[in-house]
């Protein structure tokens, strides 16, 4: 079978919408990348997170390598603080259990919602503390 | 004295009734002509299959009737039923079952070897040649964190 395209229509459609969902949700920049890896694959996945340019700092990259079966998770330096390294190792590893299904667009779609839900930007409860007006 | 309105044209038996007469087809639901469409094919078949037969079975009875079983079937008719059929038939099912995996392009499973090419989503104006340009990782990516797994 010849080389092709990764994903039917249908499916990239589904990952462009949850890129944007969870990008509009969390403010932070989402990228998924799906390929294969030029030398180590961690190496790899932080070159290609530190490709998102000004966006870096904000910027969450998933790199899934289908080859290597690895699954590389790269959180800038102001994104880590809203998506901890522990929410994106439990994002990671249920990626991977869908993965290991055969099932690579649903597991990232499922990935990206998470971390999404985790990164989430915090409600504001109290705004005035001290005021009288309880509105 | 109840109007006999069956013949008249619907116009008049509004105009007698005061009424709208009822349809007389009823809207088929498609499972309905699903339903049709199978046995009417079936049906259909039968017949062709019943027609092409009946000669056969004639010829079959006088043979019997005169006690004789008929020539030799020549080897290749013989290889063309017995061995030309069978494989015609597991060709089409096997066709069958590849065609939807053929129409929908490679699907990953997990083993094999990965045969879609590379796609990006949400990737930067840069795209890959920004990444292949990199060098030397900048704070901003040094500096976070991340997670990884593997299957």
């Amino acid at each position: 079978m010849p080389a092709g395209e990764a994903f039917t229509s249908r499916q990239a459609q589904q990952l462009q919408h949850a890129v944007d969902a969870a990008r509009d949700e969390t403010g932070l920049h989402f990228s998924v990348y799906v390929g294969r890896s030029i030398g180590d694959v961690r190496v790899h996945a932080q070159k290609l997170h530190a490709a998102l340019g000004d966006d870096a700092a904000v910027g969450v990259l998933v790199f899934v390598e289908p080859d290597a079966r690895r699954v590389e998770i790269v959180t800038g330096e102001t994104a880590q603080r809203r998506l901890s390294d522990r929410a994106a190792g439990l994002a990671s590893l249920s990626m991977a259990t869908s993965f290991a299904g055969g099932d690579l667009a649903g597991g990232i779609v499922n990935g990206l919602r998470m971390m999404s839900q985790a990164a989430v930007r915090p409600p504001i409860l109290h705004i005035q503390e001290n005021s009288n007006d309880p509105f | 004295m109840p109007v006999i309105t069956s013949d008249l044209p619907r116009h008049h038996v509004i105009a007698l009734t005061g009424r709208q007469p009822a349809r007389s087809r009823r809207p088929q639901s498609r499972l309905v002509r699903l339903a049709a469409f199978v046995a009417g094919t079936l049906v259909s078949v039968m017949g062709t299959v019943l027609l092409a037969a009946g000669p056969a079975a004639a010829t079959v009875l006088a043979i019997g009737e005169k006690g004789n079983p008929g020539g030799k079937l020549p080897w290749q008719e013989t290889l063309a039923i017995y061995l030309g059929i069978p494989v015609a038939v597991a060709a089409i099912i096997a066709f069958l079952v590849v065609l939807p995996s053929m129409v929908s392009g490679p699907r990953y499973r997990p083993g094999r070897p990965w045969l879609g090419g590379a796609s990006w989503f949400g990737a930067p104006a840069g795209g890959e040649a920004a990444a292949e340009a990199i060098t030397v990782l900048p704070p901003a990516t040094a500096n976070g964190g991340g997670a990884s797994a593997r299957w």
